[in-house]
């Protein structure tokens, strides 16, 4: 029986027979007449649109929710950035909301400091609890000894953080994400006040040459650049563009280039540098630098790079031909730890563009004007942040006064596991995390926030030529007794009360983020203390369309300027000759180690969904834990198999600082893949596993690689050496398909 | 393998753009999510026991430096002359006149013999009942039924949106038409490697790709006539 023979056969639909027949989809007009709560219609899909928190791209989502439950996310196909796709993560994204392990309720420790045991308390308690020790610490005049971490970078929270810390006396620090790709423009390009971070045309480009950015997995806004390499590829009318990779570890999209030069680590700038010298000596350059620039640049020529490369000389010039003849060429590279140099390689990446005479063209590097503030700046909250990354936390927390440590969504527990030793000597930790992570562990008072289906926020997306505004809205009703991190903060201001009170006019989040998104999308100043009562009404109509849309553009120009600058930036390039020292060799220590974000488990936010974990690693096929890959000839030298045990000791590196104290790394064992696509002098390993808490799904699974980023990081020479040596031929990978040996041996 | 009768209904079928996927698999987490396919855990993992209803099949081509890796989506190819449908017993995956493969989970009883015979891999058995730990069950989609222990399971084109945008169009009065019906996959390819539709209709998108040079099946010799149609790189 169909739904509409249903409805007119169990006579609902009868009264309204002759309206049924007048009306395309009858169920959709009838049953909301029934029951007037639209948020509750039985068995009728409700689709919400909110923005993606899976990583930072800022990706519009749309949920389709039936009888309070979100059962599907799809990409919002208005969206600029996504125009209806979404990735792994994105799609996995209800595990968050869903997931077993939530922290389900504020608690309070009950045993022992750190032993893990928490009893269920009130919100009022919860709050009465922060807020009197907070008053407390505030009379003794103590208050710059409260602070505040989150790594919440697109959100409100910092903002409602920031106004509160300022008001009682401290500061609230934003952390910046562990592979850092905000640095996109640098060294002579970031002296020019217009320049922002700049957007890469790729969809127009004809040759792409990437250093090292996984832009379809990792690399500043995956989906907005997968859907530009599509194409890239296959648009039609287009011809189909040629991708290069320079890489030492072939990445998921090193995978998908036309050809990959795995460069020594270290030395893609010195690659990026070989190409610019054979575009200049062979007049191939669009905009060229003097006389006297292009003289001294000899010295990086292919022939005399090649043996601190290790790309021959030939390659390099036919690449160079290639890309400077062809069309639309660019250039775009990685900023992250995971590449060393990695600024070099973006002076000199973006040499090349310089080159070529891509910028603001089609298909080239597109650089926008600066006046890119944040809307929620117009909201009277605080403009700028304490950014700090995530390393400088342990010398933070060591350097000042800590009687109590708020932390949200930042696990530096799990990041820097040295640090343990000293958040245990602060007296009072409170924690804001949706989940028992290891930092948590470690809390006095648990404040659950809600994850990010459940929440109200305003944030923006990455990576467009427009400036795109995002709103996020709970699509269900929160699934347990958690509270939004900025209502907890707006009632722990009315708590202390005075000027701390002072500092946030607003009520709650929601009424925030509904008045301001709808007064920035009608480009007016937001006044939000200050509306009356009358005109709600008015405020409800505009907010409707755009609470269904989920977002709003703002365009943003290119600098027209820039173009005629540019031959004047190419005279103002500083020529530093350390990119020439001699390749380092260690006879104890042969590998360089790489540790690279995991393309869905990224450094381990994800690893407590089941859907990530039980996804095969599409390079590896592995599931549900680490590995460490190696060049196949290499392992042979070694004798180690493939899934074989083995054990990688790291030298000690000279770091400065209180750093120092943390960087020392002991030997970590983990199954091997021999891996085609790596340098044989490179060994190489994802993050994202080896937590010890984080719930039922991430616990005890692999190695945490991440406590090597702080080595690279820390470290002048930017990477890790490594040994490496065979354990055992005890299989544990863990891999898609099967896990049975090839061979049985049956003992008789 | 139906015997085959001329029809007006659809025929509904795929083409992939090798050129455009990535390999990111955004379509394997996709599918699990709208066909509430079950996760097993590591343990199972081990013992090959993972549900998949699609996958990216990976190959590394060449020796270090020179090495080159493709990608391929594999789901169910829906053959036209589908080896696992005479093996079954009891009628449990047969041919539809819209030219689906389509698996019955309660005529199922397990023989497996069905993914015995399928030259693309692509069943999978449910060796035990799956555990949903509370409240991850509330993300189940509620169009598609959750198969329990000794049931064989696989792609299903997304037969509930198939359903969905057939009525739709029924409503509308018209025949179906690109863009009725987008299964999962289809649906969040960043790349927009994939596309859906009706095959029998010469100006659908698919009909129209599936005339490619580029055009080729998987495992084409075996005479399976599989619906799912790959457009291979290059120019």
């Amino acid at each position: 029986m169909k739904r509409r023979e249903f409805i007119i056969l169990t006579g609902v639909g009868a009264t309204s027979a002759g309206m049924l027949s007048a009306c395309g989809h009858p169920e959709e007009k009838l049953i909301p007449a029934l029951i007037p709560d639209d948020e509750y219609v039985p068995g009728i899909d409700v689709w919400k649109a909110s923005t993606c928190a899976m990583c930072d791209a800022g990706c519009g989502i749309v949920v389709r929710t039936r009888d309070h439950k979100a059962n599907k996310i799809e990409g919002n196909p208005q969206h600029p950035v996504n125009r209806g796709a979404l990735c792994a993560r994105g799609q996995a994204g209800l595990q968050v909301l869903y997931n077993p392990d939530r922290i389900k309720a504020p608690m309070k420790r009950v045993g022992e400091r750190f032993s893990g045991q928490f009893a269920e308390i009130s919100w009022d308690e919860a709050i009465k609890i922060l807020a009197d020790k907070l008053r407390d610490l505030s009379a003794i005049g103590k208050a710059n000894s409260v602070h505040f971490f989150t790594n919440d970078r697109r959100g409100m929270t910092a903002h409602i953080a920031t106004r509160f810390m300022e008001a009682f006396g401290s500061h609230a620090y934003l952390v910046n994400r562990l592979f850092n790709e905000d640095s996109a423009i640098s060294g002579f390009l970031n002296s020019y006040p217009f320049v922002n971070k700049p957007v890469f045309d790729i969809a127009n480009a004809t040759f792409l040459l990437s250093f090292g950015a996984r832009f379809l997995e990792t690399w500043h806004s995956p989906i907005l650049y997968s859907r530009a390499y599509g194409d890239f590829r296959r648009a039609s009318g287009k011809v189909r563009g040629k991708f290069v990779q320079v890489e030492p570890r072939m990445s998921l999209t090193g995978a998908n280039a036309d050809e990959w030069l795995p460069a020594r680590v270290g030395s893609e700038a010195l690659v990026a540098c070989a190409i610019a010298q054979v575009i200049l000596r062979e007049g191939l350059a669009k905009n060229t630098p003097d006389a006297n620039f292009i003289k001294s640049f000899e010295a990086y020529s292919p022939e005399n790079t090649a043996a601190l490369t290790d790309i021959a000389a030939e390659k390099i010039i036919r690449i160079a031909r290639e890309f400077a003849k062809s069309d639309r060429p660019l250039a775009i590279t990685s900023s992250t730890i995971e590449m060393t140099k990695s600024l070099a390689s973006l002076k000199w990446a973006n040499f090349l563009n310089l080159l070529v005479g891509n910028i603001n063209q089609k298909g080239g590097m597109l650089l926008l004007e600066k006046d890119y503030t944040f809307p929620l700046a117009k909201l009277d909250l605080p403009n700028g942040f304490s950014n700090i990354d995530y390393f400088k936390f342990p010398m933070m927390i060591a350097d000042r006064p800590c009687e109590i440590l708020m932390i949200h969504n930042f696990n530096p527990a799990y990041v820097v596991p040295a640090t343990k030793k000293k958040l245990k000597t602060i007296p009072f930790i409170a924690s804001f995390s949706s989940f028992m992570d290891e930092t948590s562990e470690l809390a006095d008072l648990l404040l659950p926030d809600h994850t990010s289906l459940e929440s109200w926020d305003i944030n923006y997306a990455e990576a467009t030529s427009e400036f795109i505004v995002n709103l996020t809205q709970p699509v269900v009703k929160p699934e347990f007794n958690t509270k939004q991190t900025a209502d907890v903060f707006i009632a722990l201001s009315r708590a202390l009360g005075d000027k701390v009170a002072a500092s946030i006019s607003f009520s709650s989040i929601e009424e925030t983020v509904k008045q301001g998104f709808t007064s920035f999308a009608k480009k007016e100043t937001p006044a939000l203390v200050k509306k009356k009562a009358a005109e709600t009404d008015a405020e409800e109509d505009s907010w409707k369309p755009l609470s269904e849309k989920g977002f709003f553009i703002n365009k943003l120009k290119n600098n027209p300027a820039y173009e005629l600058e540019s031959h004047q930036l190419l005279t103002n390039i500083p020529l530093t000759d350390s990119l020439l020292s001699d390749a380092y060799e260690d006879q104890e220590y042969p590998f360089a180690l790489l540790v690279y974000e995991h393309p869905t488990l990224g450094v381990g936010e994800q690893a407590n969904l089941p859907l990530l974990q039980e996804l095969p690693d599409a390079m590896t096929s592995v599931m549900w834990g680490s590995w460490l890959e190696i060049n196949p000839k290499t392992a042979a030298q070694l004798g180690i198999k493939d899934g074989d045990v083995v054990e990688i000791a790291v030298e000690e590196v000279a770091i400065g600082g209180d750093l120092r104290t943390i960087a020392q790394f002991e030997p970590i064992q983990l199954p091997a893949v021999l891996y085609a696509a790596i340098r044989p002098d490179v060994l190489a390993m994802p993050c994202g596993q080896g937590h010890t808490a984080y719930g039922r799904y991430a616990t005890n699974k692999g190695v945490n690689a991440v406590v090597f980023t702080i080595g690279s990081a820390g470290n002048k020479r930017g990477i890790l050496r490594a040994k490496v040596k065979r354990i055992s031929n005890e299989n544990k990978l863990i891999r898609f398909g099967t896990n049975l040996p090839e061979h049985i041996e049956i003992k008789r | 393998m139906s015997e085959t009768t001329p029809t007006n209904k659809p025929q509904w079928a795929m083409v992939i753009d090798l050129d455009r996927c990535t390999g990111c698999e955004a379509c394997v987490v996709a599918c699990n999510v709208e066909n509430n396919v079950a996760t097993v855990g590591a343990e199972e993992a081990a013992k090959g026991r993972t549900i998949n209803w699609i996958r990216i099949e990976r190959y590394f081509e060449g020796e270090y430096p020179d090495v080159r890796v493709k990608f391929r989506p594999v789901m169910c190819q829906h053959c036209e002359e589908a080896p696992c449908e005479p093996v079954c017993p009891v009628y449990a995956t047969y041919h539809t006149d819209e030219g689906l493969n389509a698996q019955v989970y309660n005529r199922c009883v397990g023989t497996r013999y069905c993914a015995n015979n399928c030259p693309y891999t692509v069943r999978s058995f449910n060796f035990f009942d799956h555990v949903w730990d509370a409240p991850l069950q509330k993300a189940w989609n509620p169009e598609v039924s959750v198969r329990s222990r000794g049931v064989m399971e696989k792609c299903t084109f997304c037969v509930q949106r198939i359903k969905a945008g057939e009525a739709k169009a029924k409503d509308e009065n018209r025949d179906v038409k690109d863009g009725d019906v987008t299964p999962a996959c289809v649906q969040t390819c960043p790349t927009k490697a994939m596309y859906f539709g009706n095959i029998a209709d010469p100006t659908s998108e698919v009909a129209k790709l599936s005339k490619s040079s580029r055009a080729t099946k998987l495992l084409e010799d075996l005479g399976t006539k599989p619906k799912v149609i790959y457009l291979n790189e290059g120019e």
